[in-house]
């Protein structure tokens, strides 16, 4: 699909999201409905620090939930997607689809 | 990107696929036990006890693979798919004559059961089981004897899904 607007797909781009590590986080988690800590850290191929600070930048932003539980005295966290993160990078990949359609009918 | 992104999730699909292997040896039990309380006298009231507890076994053991693997899909479609079965079920016991009970509730398990391969993203096992529901439905004006349909049936079902069951966890395993 090919934009018609004069509005170019990069301003729909949004910056949050467009991080490779966080467009990872948000695709694992617009399939799945919730993911844990440690299964985003090895599919990734994350540090603790680096996902941490990656999941409070989505959080902050309102991309995703994160909530923390108690396996007897071991903590857990889980992550999800919420209804604004799911649109927000299902929004992205249109953008960016168109993107590269446009990319794609200017070197025919 | 956008590459990445199919394959990431294509990543989170095919590790909850592979967890999706235990609910279909708790049908397989539940469905054979129907078949062999056809030759006692559980039959009666055999569905009202083994119905709740299958649903709850499974809630058991999808919970369970789920903190063990780390991911977890959207239950909610599961619960409507499940819901719609048993209330279709016991709502056709109570209003149809038992020969058409036979037959319906075995169709209405093999399309739930397509419902449920068909979330779990496995179009193959969909296929099989609609394939199952429609001979099963086709048969009932067929075959004579109710009960010989109604315990066949389930032994098919319970086959079938040990059959399946042993094939997504060594596919799973193999990854």
């Amino acid at each position: 699909m090919i934009s018609t607007s004069a509005e170019h797909p990069t301003r729909r781009l949004d910056d949050v999201i467009h991080q490779r590590v966080r467009f990872g986080i948000l695709a694992v988690l617009t399939e799945a409905d919730r993911a844990d800590f440690q299964f985003l850290k090895e599919r990734l191929g994350l540090t603790d620090g680096n996902l941490s600070r990656h999941l409070q930048v989505l959080a902050e932003a309102g991309f995703v939930a994160v909530t923390k539980t108690f396996e007897g005295r071991r903590p857990r966290t889980w992550v999800r997607a919420t209804s604004t993160g799911r649109s927000g990078f299902n929004n992205h990949l249109v953008a960016l689809q168109e993107i590269i359609d446009q990319t794609k009918a200017g070197t025919k | 990107m956008v590459s990445d992104a199919r394959d990431m999730r294509a990543v989170a699909r095919r590790e909850l696929d592979a967890h999706g292997w235990q609910w279909y040896i708790v049908w397989a039990i539940v469905c054979g036990g129907a078949s062999l309380s056809a030759f006692t006298h559980v039959f009666a009231w055999y569905w009202l006890i083994a119905a709740p507890l299958g649903i709850v076994a499974t809630i058991v053991v999808c919970a369970r693979e789920d903190q063990r693997t780390g991911v977890q899909r959207d239950p909610r479609p599961y619960w409507w798919v499940g819901g719609a079965i048993t209330v279709i079920n016991f709502a056709s016991s109570a209003l149809l004559p038992g020969r058409t009970v036979v037959v319906v509730i075995w169709v209405v398990f093999g399309f739930g059961f397509v419902a449920f391969a068909w979330l779990d993203h496995q179009p193959t096992i969909a296929a099989l089981f609609a394939a199952l529901a429609i001979a099963i439905g086709l048969s009932g004006p067929i075959v004579p004897d109710t009960l010989t349909l109604y315990v066949v049936a389930g032994l098919v079902y319970a086959a079938t899904m040990v059959g399946v069951a042993v094939g997504i966890r060594s596919m799973g395993t193999a990854r």
